[in-house]
């Protein structure tokens, strides 16, 4: 009953809005995501709540540069991992070594507003059908063998 | 000693089932000279010592990394999240010349810090020293081996080097082709474990979830 009205109260106030349950449930359970890493993000508040060690692992970062070097370093023994952090930071973390060697990064990058990327690194927004979202960008990074960024809007994530 | 003979001693130590990572031009060169499988060679990139964490944090397999001292200066924030992360199967090594070798002698300040293996200490490394190894004895092989099988990580071995490289060395194979090496590596059931039990067993721990 209580979802039933919290589904109806999203409905009318019309926004965009994905529960970050059901993000980790279909990255994690389905998509065989289990390693992350990343510096704690105010936007990002909403999937830390609902974070649990009994389907992912978490681990905070310094900074975001040794973020993406343990990602990488769990992708090296074929695990799939993924890097929190914010937006602002995307473009000042060092990708080069993932661009030159062809390694895939999904980083889930939130911020008030999408700052522009190096055409190196593929985006996407996240709207609210989160599961086409993930599995397109999942798809992309891994057929491409580049980084790829969700954007995570304000708002977008309850 | 000179760095190579470190280089080679060490990476000799090695046992079969164990990924060496070797961070920097100069080490990758003198490491390539004796090639194993399971090893990864890297350029001097910020991030890459915590590549190490994260291999070590998802295998069962013990994680050797090396680098030189003004690598591990310009990276200290990664060895204190090495340090604490309890990894048992991880080991970093870092070969101390004063220089920056690439350059010429440029010295590093590695040498005017009033006591760098305290600060590796109280960061939460084991520390080790293998000066007396390498002085004494004609074959430190055998007794570092022996010593790495009994010791757990995470573990930061200090030693110091000579400054001075040969010319002679080829060149490393190719970040890409070490890359896809060392995943084939680590995956590969039929190459023996050293018998470690990693923080987190990605197999066993989600069984069963919906």
């Amino acid at each position: 009953m209580e979802t039933f009205f919290e589904d109806i109260r999203l409905l009318r106030l019309g926004e965009v809005m994905v529960k970050a349950e059901n993000f980790w449930g279909h990255l994690c359970n389905k998509l065989n995501y289990r390693f992350f890493s990343g510096v704690p993000c105010k936007g990002l508040d909403n999937l830390y709540n609902k974070m649990s060690s009994s389907f992912m692992h978490y681990i905070p970062a310094a900074n975001e540069q040794i973020a993406v070097g343990m990602v990488n370093g769990a992708s090296l023994t074929s695990t799939k991992a993924a890097v929190l952090m914010d937006i602002s930071k995307v473009n000042k973390v060092d990708l080069d070594f993932n661009i030159k060697n062809s390694m895939a990064i999904l980083i889930i990058a939130a911020g008030i507003e999408k700052y522009k990327l190096d055409k190196d690194i593929y985006s996407l927004d996240l709207t609210e059908d989160y599961v086409s979202c993930l599995d397109r960008i999942t798809k992309h990074i891994v057929n491409k063998a580049k980084p790829g960024v969700l954007f995570i809007g304000e708002g977008v994530l309850v | 000693m000179k760095r190579f003979t470190a280089v080679r001693v060490l990476t000799k130590s090695m046992g079969e089932g164990d990924v060496g990572i070797f961070i920097g031009e100069g080490i990758c060169k003198e490491a390539y000279a004796y090639d194993r499988e399971g090893n990864l060679y890297l350029p001097a990139y910020e991030g890459n010592l915590s590549m190490a964490l994260g291999v070590a944090l998802c295998t069962n397999r013990r994680v050797f990394v090396y680098c030189d001292d003004d690598y591990f200066l310009r990276n200290l924030s990664d060895a204190a999240h090495i340090a604490i992360s309890k990894c048992e199967n991880l080991y970093m090594v870092v070969l101390v010349s004063g220089y920056y070798n690439n350059v010429g002698k440029h010295p590093t300040i590695y040498s005017s810090l009033r006591a760098p293996h305290a600060i590796l200490f109280n960061m939460g490394f084991i520390v080790h020293n293998y000066g007396r190894q390498f002085k004494n004895l004609k074959n430190p092989i055998n007794e570092i081996k022996a010593t790495w099988g009994r010791i757990r990580g995470p573990l930061a071995v200090v030693l110091d080097v000579e400054y001075g490289t040969k010319s002679t060395y080829s060149e490393v194979m190719g970040e890409q082709d070490s890359i896809k090496r060392v995943l084939r590596f680590i995956g590969n059931e039929e190459i023996p474990n050293y018998k470690y039990v990693p923080p987190i067993t990605f197999e066993d721990a989600f069984q069963g979830e919906e």
